[in-house]
């Protein structure tokens, strides 16, 4: 082009932008005349003055900068796969999230497979990208549920800042969505487990803010769990919500450099008319996110679609998205419903909460998974499908059948469990009573669940040291899981990772990490339970969900002084009890409103009760006031209701009441061992035999391992006559502890019963050596020889006789076992006198008098018959 | 802040003013010990967008740029005579190395000197936006061939990110001229690079 020409074509240019739009084409016609060359040139130059953004428009070192800035927010993946990191060998690259890359790695200490996420190296020195990474850290961390991927540390290593969460394998939402919609099945399914996830977050305090399908994770296992809690919020109570910047992500959008196409869009496309009208933001934009995404998933198109940013944004909060049904007829007419709910645009229409709209979903599935009258809500096309699918499937079982339809419905068979003591990782002998308390709590929250067969503490603290194959001795325990891990403490903080095994598949099922401030062990110990109970998939009752979730509000101070107390009330010594009181009561006077703290004094006085060492008029109203405390403070605690079922019995001689409060503890820990065989006791006072019998398997079921529960069901079947199977009980105990004193007393007296003399006799004798009374023994053993049987009991009972006697000038004897001796001696006016002392003190083991063959030589005297009426006894 | 960069910057605009002068004498060596320092300018500029978070706040380019200039000459220091042709130093400068960067980038085979600026295949915006630099580099010798002017403005401007005023008095020219240039050129090279499609952004 020549000068001349150029310039001309400079004049017109400059011209014809003085001139409106619309007069433009006739102004440059008229001036350029014949010359279609410069009409053309000049025509094709303002072309550009319509083009809103080019890389021209910011200075080149700000357009480089932003693209350097893009790549080192995405960085190299190359650099970091193979290095150790801390202790996680890098594996690697697996995805990209908002924040940068995240890799496979392998956690070295553990074993096991983990996600990390690494602040980019570029961003370490910023700060409010390094709060923005901690804030995700932190919000997640915040959070233990099974349905959201879970947040193991956050760390810096060498200026590295990275988070270490679950690895998952499968895929997110967004590409499964993206390969087609969702049938309703799956739909259900996983919403059901955001809606869970999302309740967890919102009673936390913690607003997602991001709920969308490339936030929500389907595990190749087929749950779901909600990812990045990037932007997440914490509600603080009085505090206006600041809401995300709606101008600042238009200019993230047209932002080339930082942005990738789509990714600000796909944000909005999930937003709440609140989010979209920067309004205050609440749990409920959250639902509403939730109902974009179901309402993605079940047609594969989104809700609100625009050209541009402001459109969408205009969309969400004016327009109604195009009805479900008519993109696809096959989604219930129920669902339609519940997903127009979560998107209803005011706040008070939406669901309230994230469990409300859980239940609707759940009502939903269980209707279609409930037979005949779930095919009226699926449409005739699926029908048609459903039936030939069936015609296909016409041999195979029905059960095979639905799982091809539906999908597997998730189950692995898990029915019974047994909690291994966690192992102490503290490096610290004394925090011992801190693990064994994990473990117990952690135990008896599983007992909620009516379903699973928990294994009793006591039985799953033998475990190991069988010392034989843990699948072996699982196997001949009956049980299909086992849970194990390991407690560390440091500080405030307290780590718990468990591992839950499939004993019939031998395999890991799950593994979690779970790291918190000591504070909230109480919420923690829950969780793990109800982590545990989510993996295997066990039938839950609505209550027990409600149980299972809820947690004592102990302050922590004086539920770790509880737990000290259990510690020593385990080890069932003298001075181990008393220690055990002086921790329950420092636990009371450090919160006056803890319930566990209450039940453990109960705890302690029923053993003072009940074994008489302490006077029963003393022991007991303790008691039955520690844990009335207990259940008014914490209506669910199943172990005060079996405390108190123990004082009806025991001392109040109040057998209906005894029997009410044992229900009660059954029915919320129907797992636990002690509150059946509590309830056996009460049975076979009231002659309930057979029910008695019941209960006492049952505990023994529970506890298959645990002596004392094995030589209890002995003693039900003794008090039943039952002396066989008391016999096979009491040498069963003996099997797993030979030196067990009460399965010996158990068969001396079965012996007795069955007129066996010689086993009575060898049993009477193992008795004192295991006893360590050798001076007796020989007695025994010389009268035995000299004048036989009948003179050697004789001997033996009066030496007893005596032993007390003398003992009861230094400390409480209970009287009943004076005349219990007196009886066996027929010494019946002294055995009456004891015994009416007895009566009057109301001593514990009163109640079995009925039925206790050693007061045989009393039956015939009608003041028996007349104390036995006085008991009450039926 | 910085604290790092704070403390470098004095020594670093005397260095940097005085290889300017160098190069702009001729001697391409200055122009190898001038490289690392634009580098590192560049490279402290993104991290300044970095730190916002990726839906972040609006970016003051601007500000931002000139922030670049004032750690890299100290401008005060310079005669007022002189400043129209360091400005002028700088925008070449500045077109020559951002270019080089650019086209190794873009390229990735001369990418060993920025190795751990290695590019990221996925990152496709960013190739884009290195190859556009690029293009309009090339683009720019042919409009100095037909208006050497207003390929001035345009390297005074985008290369070297100065503003209209500035620009005005490194060519001793109006403001207004600026602008109009500035405009012509513009839509001249978005022309340029899109021939076909010039109306799409």
């Amino acid at each position: 082009m020549k000068p001349e020409e150029w310039k001309r074509v400079e004049e017109l240019y400059h011209s014809a932008l003085e001139v409106s739009n619309s007069e433009r084409d006739f102004f440059l016609e008229r001036a350029c005349g014949e010359d279609r060359g410069l009409l053309e040139e000049v025509k094709s130059l303002l072309q550009g003055e319509a083009t809103p953004h080019s890389v021209l428009d910011a200075p080149a070192v700000s357009a480089l900068a932003k693209a350097i800035a893009a790549v080192e927010l995405q960085p190299d993946t190359s650099g970091l796969e193979g290095r150790t990191v801390s202790h996680y060998r890098i594996l690697k690259a697996i995805g990209r999230g908002g924040m940068g890359v995240v890799y496979q790695a392998e956690d070295l200490k553990l074993r096991r497979s983990v996600a990390l996420k690494f602040l980019p190296e570029s961003l370490a020195g910023d700060q409010q990208a390094l709060k923005r990474f901690e804030r995700e850290a932190q919000a997640a961390s915040a959070l233990n549920h099974p349905n959201i991927c879970t947040v193991y540390e956050i760390d810096e290593v060498e200026g590295i800042h990275f988070i270490a969460i679950e690895f998952l394998e499968g895929e997110t939402l967004r590409e499964r969505i993206a390969r087609r919609p969702l049938p309703t099945e799956e739909v259900l399914r996983y919403a059901i487990e955001i809606c869970d996830g999302l309740e967890t977050a919102h009673t936390a305090g913690i607003i997602h803010r991001d709920i969308k399908p490339a936030n929500i994770f389907l595990t190749s296992r087929g749950s779901a769990k909600i990812l990045d809690f990037g932007v997440a919020k914490r509600i603080t109570p009085g505090m206006a919500q600041e809401p995300i910047d709606v101008s600042q992500l238009l200019t993230a959008t047209i932002d080339p450099a930082l942005t990738r196409s789509g990714t600000a869009v796909g944000t909005i496309a999930y937003m709440s008319p609140e989010q979209a009208g920067e309004r205050e933001l609440g749990t409920l934009t959250d639902i509403f996110s939730l109902g974009a995404v179901l309402y993605e998933s079940t047609t594969g198109r989104l809700p609100f679609t625009g050209e541009r940013v402001a459109e969408v944004l205009d969309a969400i909060q004016k327009r109604s998205p195009v009805p479900i049904e008519t993109l696809n007829p096959r989604v219930p007419a129920e669902l339609i419903r519940i997903i127009g709910k979560a998107m209803q645009k005011p706040c008070p229409a939406r669901y309230q909460s994230a469990s409300e709209m859980k239940a609707d979903l759940e009502t939903l599935r269980e209707r279609l998974q409930g037979g005949n009258r779930a095919w009226k809500l699926w449409s005739i096309p699926l029908l048609v499908l459903v039936l030939l699918a069936g015609i296909f499937l016409a041999s195979l079982r029905v059960p095979r059948f639905r799982e091809a339809v539906f999908g597997r419905s998730g189950g692995n068979d898990i029915k019974s469990i047994a909690v291994l003591p966690l192992d102490n990782l503290t490096g610290d002998p004394a925090q011992q009573y801190f693990v064994n308390g994990m473990t117990g709590v952690l135990t008896t929250n599983l007992t909620k669940v009516g379903s699973l067969r928990v294994l009793s503490r006591e039985s799953a603290e033998q475990i190991r040291n069988l010392q034989k194959p843990l699948r072996e001795v699982a196997q001949q325990l009956g049980l299909d899981a086992i849970l194990e891990g390991s407690v560390t403490r440091a500080g405030n903080r307290v780590r718990i990772s468990a591992q839950l095994v499939d004993v019939n598949r031998d395999q890991n099922v799950w593994a979690q990490e779970y790291d918190r401030d000591l504070q909230d062990v109480l919420q923690l110990q829950s969780e793990v339970a109800w982590d545990v109970v989510k993996q295997i998939q066990v039938h839950l009752t609505p209550q027990e969900k409600e149980r299972l979730t809820r947690f004592g509000r102990c302050q922590p101070n004086a539920h770790d002084l509880y737990l000290q107390g259990m510690y020593y009330w385990y080890k069932a010594s003298p001075e181990a009890y008393a220690k055990s009181l002086d921790y329950f009561n420092q636990a009371v006077v450090a919160d006056s409103s803890c319930a566990e703290a209450y039940s453990g004094l109960g705890n302690y006085y029923v053993i003072e009760g009940d074994e008489g060492l302490m006077k029963p008029g003393e022991a007991w109203p303790k008691s039955r006031d520690a844990y009335l405390k207990a259940t008014e403070l914490d209506p669910d605690l199943g172990e005060a209701y079996a405390g108190l079922a123990s004082f009806d019995l025991l001392y109040a001689w109040n057998w209906s009441e005894a029997e009410r409060n044992v229900k009660r503890a059954i029915e919320l820990n129907p797992g636990d061992a002690g509150a059946h065989r509590e309830y056996s006791g009460i049975l076979r006072t009231l002659g309930r035999f057979d029910e008695a019998v019941a209960e006492s398997r049952q505990a023994r079921e529970q506890s298959p391992l645990s002596v004392s529960l094995i030589a209890s069901l002995g003693w039900t079947y003794f008090y039943a006559h039952r002396w066989d199977e008391a016999i096979a009980q009491f040498r069963q105990a003996l099997e797993r502890d030979s030196q067990f004193l009460g399965a010996h007393e158990g068969l001396v007296k079965c012996y007795q019963q069955k007129g066996l003399e010689k086993e009575a006799i060898q049993e009477l004798e193992t008795e004192l050596r295991i006893a360590d009374d050798s001076e007796l023994g020989q007695a025994f053993r010389d009268t035995y020889n000299r004048n036989g049987y009948a003179a050697a009991l004789r001997m033996l009972y009066s030496a007893r006789l005596e032993q007390y006697r003398s003992a009861s000038r230094e400390m409480y004897v209970s009287p009943l076992i004076l005349a219990d001796l007196c009886a066996l001696l027929n010494e019946k006016e002294e055995a009456f006198r004891w015994l009416e002392k007895a009566y009057e003190e109301r001593s514990s083991k009163l109640t079995d008098l009925k039925i206790d063959p050693d007061f045989d030589n009393l039956r015939s005297d009608p003041r028996f018959g007349a104390l036995v009426k006085r008991i009450g006894l039926p | 802040m910085d604290s790092t960069g704070e403390q470098a910057a004095p020594v670093q605009q005397h260095d940097v003013t005085r290889l300017l002068r160098a190069w702009g004498g001729g001697d391409e060596q200055a122009l190898e010990q001038l490289m690392p320092l634009v580098y590192r300018e560049l490279h402290r500029l993104a991290h300044r967008y970095m730190a916002r978070e990726p839906m972040g706040q609006t970016l003051q380019t601007t500000a931002l740029v000139n922030e670049v200039y004032l750690r890299l000459i100290d401008v005060k220091k310079i005669d007022w005579q002189d400043r129209a042709h360091f400005y002028a130093l700088c925008a070449r400068l500045m077109r020559r190395i951002l270019v080089d960067f650019a086209r190794s980038r873009s390229y990735q085979k001369r990418g060993a000197g920025v190795a751990h600026l290695q590019l990221d295949e996925a990152m496709a915006m960013s190739a884009m936006i290195g190859s556009e630099i690029v293009a309009i580099d090339d683009a720019l010798r042919r409009l100095a061939a037909l208006d050497p002017r207003k390929s001035q403005v345009i390297e005074l401007r985008f290369f070297g990110g100065l503003t209209v005023e500035e620009t005005a008095a490194a060519l001793k020219i109006s403001p207004e001229t600026v602008m109009r240039d500035w405009r012509l050129a513009r839509s001249w090279l978005i022309r340029e690079l899109n021939p076909e499609a010039a109306h799409e952004t």
